[in-house]
This record gives structure tokens, sequence and C-alpha cells, in this order.
């Protein structure tokens, strides 16, 4: 017995301090609208393809948008995986000791696939564009002391809710705002950055300006 | 006897296991699936047909020379499991969509709509 518990107490210990320390691995995969095809997206001939054509080939789009008499139309996959490893003493030291020392890691990748029409008031396709977008994301480590941080990559631009989906109190706003809600003419790739082109006028930018902290 | 209490014991305190489901839905309630795309006939439907047919839509855009209906109807879904040391998660979202051109006349030039969740 004396020589039985020492294997069984040793592989005990040895899980019971691994999850003392807090360590936790944890892979999220995010997946939008799969099945794009690009080299199909390519095979329409500009000049002759129609509005008609692009719709029964590809369906419905992602998002459209017209000027005038002309019409964008946008068609977007996006996968996305996120690793991220946490280590902490939370569980060894109590919720409160644990805080001094956290250790944090996190990576993102993305593959990401775009094909933008642009239609003639005729409805006959003027360009069409493809994009495939396939690297890392983005990277982060950190050691912390004191400091307690959440999100280490963030990915939220790529996460964004389709624009039909903003809620009509939103065009109550400021003009400033009602003016520049995408889906008023704006086509745009998910996780676009801001403060460029139909954003510059955001007032939730400019509010970050104005008070950085 | 001794490995496999061992490994058990491990088991029990590393691999403790959660699960995570869940689903969502959010749009239109996508009605056009139900109907045969063939009964929305170019130059001939109306937009007072298709609002009356397929409902509200989510979006209405003012072209130069007409109109065009937008629905929409987002479903996802996450899967996941939760470890001790592990944990991972999947989660896919799918778009039912449907649209419609029409010309000054209100009259349909153009269509598309979804074939389900997960479809084109």
């Amino acid at each position: 017995m004396i020589r039985r518990l020492p294997l069984v107490l040793s592989t005990a210990l040895a899980a019971g301090l691994a999850a003392g320390l807090g360590s936790s691995c944890s892979v999220v995969e995010l997946r939008i609208d799969q099945g794009l095809d690009l080299a199909e997206c390519n095979g329409f001939k500009e000049g002759e393809a129609s509005l008609g054509d692009v719709l029964a080939a590809l369906g419905p789009p992602v998002e459209f948008g017209a000027r005038g008499g002309q019409i964008a139309l946008l068609y977007e996959s996006v996968r996305l995986k996120e690793t991220q490893l946490g280590i902490s003493l939370g569980a060894v030291l109590g919720a409160g000791a644990g805080d001094y020392f956290k250790f944090s890691y996190g990576s993102s990748g993305t593959d990401r696939k775009a094909a933008l029409f642009l239609f003639s008031e005729g409805h006959v396709l003027e360009g069409v564009n493809t994009l495939r977008f396939e690297e890392p994301f983005g990277r982060s480590g950190s050691i912390q002391v004191l400091v307690t941080v959440d999100e280490v990559v963030s990915t939220g631009g790529l996460r964004a809710s389709p624009d039909a989906f903003v809620e009509p109190r939103e065009l109550l706003n400021g003009i400033q705002w009602s003016q520049n809600l995408t889906h008023s003419a704006l086509v745009e790739l998910r996780g676009a950055r801001g403060r460029m082109g139909q954003h510059a006028l955001d007032p939730e930018l400019s509010r970050a300006e104005a008070n950085p902290d | 006897m001794r490995l496999a209490l061992a490994l058990a014991l491990a088991a029990a305190v590393g691999l403790t296991p959660g699960c995570i489901r869940n689903s969502a839905r959010r749009g239109i309630e996508p009605i056009w699936l139900e109907m045969d795309p063939t009964s929305f006939v170019v130059g001939n439907t109306t937009r007072a047909e298709v609002l009356d047919r397929v409902g509200v839509p989510s979006q209405v855009l003012a072209l130069e020379n007409g109109t065009a209906l937008y629905y929409l109807l987002e479903r996802s879904r996450a899967d996941g499991v939760i470890l001790l040391f592990y944990n991972q998660r999947v989660e896919s979202s799918y778009f039912d969509r449907a649209i419609f051109f029409f010309d000054d006349s209100d009259v349909l030039t153009e269509f598309s709509v979804s074939e389900g969740a997960g479809a084109r």
C-alpha cells in the first residue's frame, strides 16, 4: 500500500498542480458564409454578364449598394481561428493573491475571401475584383502583474453584424451617424478600419479622439 | 491496477468535461424557402406582390430608376467542449437571403433567393 501511494499520489499531485496553476488553452473557430468560389467569380466577363447572371450563379449578396443607377454587390466568406493560452496562480494563491501573476498568449489566423461586382446603369457588369486573404490576423503575449486583460487579440471587426440588422432607432441619432450608416450606400468588407472614407465623420471616433482615456 | 487508478484519477482531475451548444436566429422569417422560385417572374411580378407574399424586408434600397428589397436571416450555431486544460468552440453562421430588383414601374427585373441555411 505504501508503495502504491506514491504513483497514485504523484500523478494526482501533478494533475492537481497543473490544475492549480490555472493553465488553459482555448481554440475558437468562427466560420461565416463558407463556400465562395473565387474562380467562378472571376469567370464573369465584363461588358457581357448581367446582374441577373451573377445573382443566378452566386445567389443573393452579403451586401449591396447603389449610387445613382449603378449597383455594387459584395460576396464574402470568413474563417477565423483563435488560439489562446492562459496561466494564472489564482487557484493556488486564491482569487486575490492569484491576480498578481498572469500569463496570456493569443493568436488569430484568418482565411477570408471576397468578390466585388460593379454594374452599370443598364445592369451590365462593369468590373469584378476578388480577394483572398490568408494569413495571421494578429498575435500577442503578455505577463501581467496586478493587471487583468480580458481580450488579447481583437477580432471584433470580423464579427460585425450585417448592416441589415441596424435598428431603426439608430437613424434617430445625430445626422453624422445617420449619414455614415454603411447601408445608406456604402459597401465595405468586414473589418474595414474606421477613420477613413465614409467613416471619417463617425461621431464615436470623434468622441474617442476627444477623450482618449 | 496502479496505473489504471492513476490514469483514472488524472482523468477525473484533468479532464473534467463540459460542453457547449447554442444556436440563434436573427432576421426575417425565410418564407421564400417554402416558395417555388419560378413563381417570381421577371417582367411580370410586381413589388406589391413580393411584399404581400414574402413580407416586410430587412432593407429597402432606393435606386435611381427603381427599388431593391433585401431579406436576411442569420442562423448561428456553436458547439464546444470545456475541459480543465483545453477548451474548443466552433461557431458557424449561415445566412438565408433573398433580393429583388424592380424598375421604376415596380416590375421585377432581377431576383435571387437562397436555397436554405448553408446554401449560397
